[in-house]
């Protein structure tokens, strides 16, 4: 009798229990804390905190691969949406229906900023060569710096997967920095008189030019950079749906049902990939270094070309909307703002910082693109 | 550019390391600013219809 109960005993998680699981679930429960009562992306943070809790309780099989006729784990099947590439792109074209181009169409030349502050993923990639890692682990690492949780996950399935949990987390962790992390490097970098700089008011844009527009960027960025196409070409389709207004109820699938699913099951299974094995370590660690590196190079990059494209416009554009090109969407057009305001009550820079923004969208996935032609 | 496998990726040098990062930023700056032209010429033949 007292053995099978301790054969029952040790067939329990408690008796498999080690410190570096106890760890994971604490960690697991501190990002639930941070979500639930903090309001870090809680929408993310909570299914991706629940995986990392479900998957670091010894003995069970949620991950579990099928074997012998036996069906793997629930989230092994959930997980090769993520280890195939299909819930980013999906998010994309969520995203797509949720985003309006409408301020990038008024003012294209908010492009570069979003191109400049891409510098952030290229010099976290340098700097993650200077550390030791790999070329593939290097590119997985910079794109943290594109501030777009999607596109970080959909590469570092394909060029590092076994970092996969720590970079999806270091992402969003450092987009729901934003509003701690830019202030500082904006004020750092610009004067009193050009965070007041007020910005002519947008031209309005047409509903031709709205529709045209997703068309046509998938066509030029899927002949330029191929490698795009997955992420650009989903982002476009979501917004043509929204633009054409013929299918509103496509339109709100995406925007609501669709993207809270898939959310969903992005989240726990990135999450359930935080094995302690691999969070444990000091790669983790220089992970979350280098994010933190390219958020800042990144924002600092969009200033700085922000300043430039002021000096030559003769102070037409406020160095500030350079910040918003790192992605981060809405957030950091929401922080310029914030700024602008707080020199000026009456300065309302929202949709000029939105410009930069979408772009700065669509310049992480092209450098994405790029860093898979290089190393995919 | 000289990139010596290994297992588990690529190990690169500095040299060859710095070389992606110029050549992705400056691509990356060159297809923007190709899809701002784009932008000026789409809008320069659907600017103002259904508005």
């Amino acid at each position: 009798m007292l053995d099978v109960f301790e054969e029952l005993f040790l067939q329990s998680g408690i008796a498999n229990m080690t410190w570096k699981h106890l760890f994971m679930l604490a960690l697991a429960c501190f990002f639930l804390y941070l979500a639930i009562y903090k309001k870090y992306e809680p929408y993310l943070l909570i299914p991706i905190a629940f995986g990392m809790l479900l998957v670091n309780l010894p003995m069970t099989t949620l991950l579990a691969a099928p074997e012998n006729s036996q069906p793997g784990g629930l989230l092994y099947y959930l997980y090769q949406g993520t280890n195939l590439g299909i819930y980013p792109p999906l998010i994309f074209l969520c995203l797509g229906a949720a985003t309006d181009f409408g301020p990038l169409i008024a003012n294209p030349k908010v492009l570069l900023l979003g191109a400049a502050a891409q510098f952030g993923i290229f010099s976290a990639f340098f700097g993650a060569i200077a550390l030791g890692f790999t070329g593939l682990e290097a590119a997985a690492t910079g794109i943290i710096g594109g501030a777009d949780g999607p596109t970080a996950i959909f590469l570092a399935t394909r060029l590092a997967p076994h970092l996969l949990s720590v970079i999806a987390l270091a992402a969003y962790s450092y987009m729901a920095l934003v509003p701690i992390i830019q202030p500082p490097i904006i004020k750092a970098l610009t004067t009193e008189e050009e965070r007041k700089i007020k910005m002519q008011q947008l031209r309005p844009v047409s509903k031709a030019e709205k529709i045209v527009f997703p068309i046509f960027a998938t066509i030029f960025v899927a002949l330029v950079v191929p490698d795009a196409t997955t992420l650009i070409g989903c982002l476009m389709l979501g917004n043509l749906i929204k633009e054409s207004g013929v299918v509103p109820k496509l339109s709100e699938t995406l925007q609501n049902s669709l993207m809270y699913i898939i959310t969903i099951f992005l989240g726990v299974t990135v999450g359930a990939k935080a094995e302690a094995e691999i969070f444990l370590s000091a790669t983790t660690l220089k992970i979350i270094f280098l994010g933190l590196f390219a958020f800042a190079v990144g924002t600092a990059a969009g200033v700085l070309f922000g300043k430039l494209m002021c000096k030559l416009t003769n102070g037409k554009i406020n160095p500030m909307i350079g910040a918003a090109g790192v992605s981060a969407v809405p957030m950091a057009a929401r922080v310029v703002h914030k700024m602008g305001l707080e020199e000026d009550s009456s300065n309302y820079l929202l949709m000029h910082a939105m410009g930069p923004n979408v772009a700065g969208m669509i310049g992480s996935a092209i450098a994405a693109g790029v860093l898979l032609a290089f190393f995919g | 550019m000289e990139l010596e496998v290994v297992e588990g990726g690529c190990q690169m040098d500095l040299w060859s390391a710095l070389t992606v990062m110029i050549v992705s930023m400056v691509f990356v700056f060159i297809v923007l600013g190709l899809l701002w032209g784009g932008i000026l010429l789409v809008s320069k033949v659907f600017k103002g219809r259904n508005q």
